[in-house]
């Protein structure tokens, strides 16, 4: 069974050294990712979630705490990572514009990986199989293979880093906010390819965002962090059914929505109120408590733990503490 | 002339000089606030909805240029008001909030300062009354401990209470009408939720008149009377809220709506084909038509005539003619 799980992140700590303190980015979480799945990971800003995903494929090595992928620990600097591994993991960034090398033709963009990894002898092949991943994206290659990406649109350079992504057929993608920048017409577009992409690879994926309702029309799971904490995990369905920690009831009902039947989805009774902490100096005891409306003496001392409240759903809140 | 109406773009025209030509890009823009209305602007990047707000306040860039139409406020053309008119008119009546507060505040000076500049430049004031003014605006504004805001920097404030700032100093006084463009883009879910609320609210009991210019189609809906909705420089559908949402007329519309993640995970759309017109060579007719599922001939010729298809409920679109 637990070969079932393609990621498994275990007490991951990250923390930055700043001249104004340490910012414990991502402060003590847990998660795994079962295979061909695909977790969303959401949180405001501040809350840890894109630097977690940075940890994962390697930008930076973790303060303490492992990360095993497929079994083996990857808790290792980048350098010391196995070449294979970075085929097998590939990340998407948020801003396609700094993420592609304005200098160079598509083509040499999305082949990059493909010589890297020695996965083309000849010329003919790399733009044979550029085309190929071109296609994937929904770009005539004719059209975008010579191309730069200054004379390419905000979505099609995103769907240019997505075909440089899964060029290494990786079974495993980060994807840290990749439609955030764009309009919702193309935001459909792209989400739609990466849809398409995960069904036909059978891709896990960690999928980065702060926007809920994308979230919920793309991931099977769903972890919410706050301020570098894990707040809750839950499956989709059950997650918006039933969300049990105050800061997911806020962060759910303050979301703005286009139908009746959203609205009745939102929790009700809860207001957005306070500001979101600081990572340098977190608030004490649960990180959360200055903004909750049920704060209690315990949560100002005491750190909630991450329980289990029924099979799959956990939540870190002393309101579901162990009775 | 109705006294009730407090702002009306007629057939408003702007073009912008380039090293390439000069774009055409509002094409006979209008647009009605009556008093103590909220109003919504939508429409993706790129759609003229910042350029017909910076025409309403004559801030324009030096080469945009306003070819034709009038703009009324109370029944004068503020086109064609003298400097000092038009001075008065932005000291007093109308006042704007844009989407960076962080570029909309200089960081060189206190807040105090900045408020107490503006307000005895406006007002005539003296020191103590005018911080008086500027401590109250903040109060209002529900920024927390509004004597330290009023002594700090900018940068020692987070974003969100960058933000109330800004609509602080965008409501002193007696305002008539505040124009928000995306106020809320850069600010997290939560704290989107508790500013906006804030602005409604502050709007409401003051009876000003709101336009709130925004991408975010969830938001406007929820919180503006009447919602006009643009495209390629062209106003495509309008009326009130709840009749654009449930029932949008214009393909544009329906289509962009169905672009939008639902929180309820219902299936949304692949996006819209084709790319948002070039403005130096943009399509006839109706600048929709390259990309609409249900093109005539017609629409590649004039640009349809807005129909009344239900009380109020206006769509310029060859599918609603000839009824």
């Amino acid at each position: 069974m637990e070969n079932e799980y393609i990621l498994k992140i275990q007490n991951l700590k990250k923390y930055f050294e700043t001249p104004y303190g340490t910012v414990r980015a991502v402060d003590d979480i847990s998660l795994k990712v079962r295979k061909g799945t695909t977790m969303g990971l959401v949180g405001e800003s501040g809350s840890g979630k894109s630097t977690t995903g940075h940890v994962v494929v390697g930008l930076f090595p973790p303060t303490s705490g492992k990360i095993f992928f497929k079994n083996k620990d990857i808790s290792v600097p980048l350098e010391k990572r196995p070449k294979e591994l970075k085929r097998d993991i590939q990340m998407v960034f948020q801003d396609p514009a700094s993420s592609l090398n304005p200098k160079k033709i598509i083509r040499d963009i999305v082949g990059l990986p493909l010589k890297v990894h020695k996965m083309v002898q000849t010329k003919e092949e790399l733009e044979e199989k550029v085309a190929k991943l071109l296609e994937m994206v929904e770009l005539p290659p004719e059209d975008f293979m010579y191309r730069r990406p200054v004379d390419i649109g905000g979505g099609e350079k995103q769907a240019v880093s997505i075909a440089r992504a899964i060029a290494t057929n990786p079974s495993f993608v980060i994807f840290d906010e990749p439609t955030s920048a764009l309009d919702v017409s193309i935001q459909a577009k792209i989400i739609n390819s990466i849809l398409n992409i995960q069904r036909e690879f059978k891709l896990t994926s960690l999928f980065i965002t702060h926007d809920l309702s994308l979230m919920r029309n793309i991931s099977s799971e769903v972890t919410i962090m706050y301020l570098g904490k894990v707040c809750e995990i839950a499956p989709t369905d059950v997650f918006f059914q039933k969300p049990l920690h105050p800061y997911t009831q806020m962060l759910l009902s303050s979301v703005p929505v286009l139908t009746k039947e959203e609205e009745e989805l939102k929790p009700k009774g809860i207001k957005s109120i306070g500001e979101i902490g600081s990572p340098i100096h977190p608030p004490s005891g649960c990180r959360f408590h200055p903004r909750c409306p049920y704060a209690k003496e315990i949560c100002k001392k005491k750190e909630p733990r991450l329980i289990e409240v029924e099979p799959g759903h956990f939540v870190a809140c002393h309101l579901y503490a162990e009775k | 002339m109705n006294k009730d109406i407090l702002l009306e773009v007629k057939n408003l025209h702007v073009g912008y000089k380039t090293h390439m030509g000069i774009s055409q890009v509002l094409q006979g823009v209008h647009l009605t606030v009556r008093k103590g209305e909220r109003i919504g602007v939508i429409g993706e990047s790129g759609s003229g909805k910042t350029t017909t707000m910076k025409s309403i306040l004559k801030i324009l860039p030096s080469n945009g240029m306003i070819k034709e139409g009038e703009i009324l406020y109370q029944g004068r053309n503020i086109l064609e008001m003298k400097q000092e008119e038009l001075l008065e008119l932005r000291r007093k009546k109308i006042s704007m909030i844009f989407q960076d507060p962080t570029s909309a505040l200089n960081p060189l000076f206190k807040v105090g300062q900045l408020m107490l500049d503006i307000i005895k430049y406006s007002y005539n004031l003296e020191e103590t009354e005018a911080k008086e003014m500027a401590l109250k605006a903040l109060r209002d504004a529900a920024l927390p401990d509004p004597e330290r805001v009023f002594d700090s920097y900018p940068f020692q404030l987070s974003g969100g209470m960058r933000q109330r700032v800004c609509i602080a100093l965008a409501l002193i006084g007696d305002r008539e009408l505040i124009i928000a463009d995306e106020p809320t883009t850069n600010l997290d879910v939560t704290i989107k939720a508790q500013v906006l609320n804030l602005l409604t609210k502050l709007v409401r009991e003051r009876n000003v008149g709101w336009i709130f210019v925004s991408q975010a189609l969830g938001a406007v809906r929820e919180n503006v009377d009447r919602v006009y909705v643009m495209y390629a420089g062209n106003i495509i559908e309008w009326g009130q809220t709840e009749k654009v949402f449930s029932n949008p007329l214009h393909p544009y519309t329906q289509k962009l709506l169905e672009c939008v993640p639902k929180l309820t995970g219902t299936e949304f759309s692949k996006g819209i084909r084709g790319r948002v017109p070039n403005y130096f060579n943009p399509p006839s007719g109706c600048r929709f038509h390259p990309r609409c599922d249900f093109v005539m001939d017609e629409c590649k010729k004039t640009f349809p005539e807005p129909v009344e298809v239900e009380t109020g409920h206006f769509v310029a679109c060859n599918l609603y003619r000839r009824r």
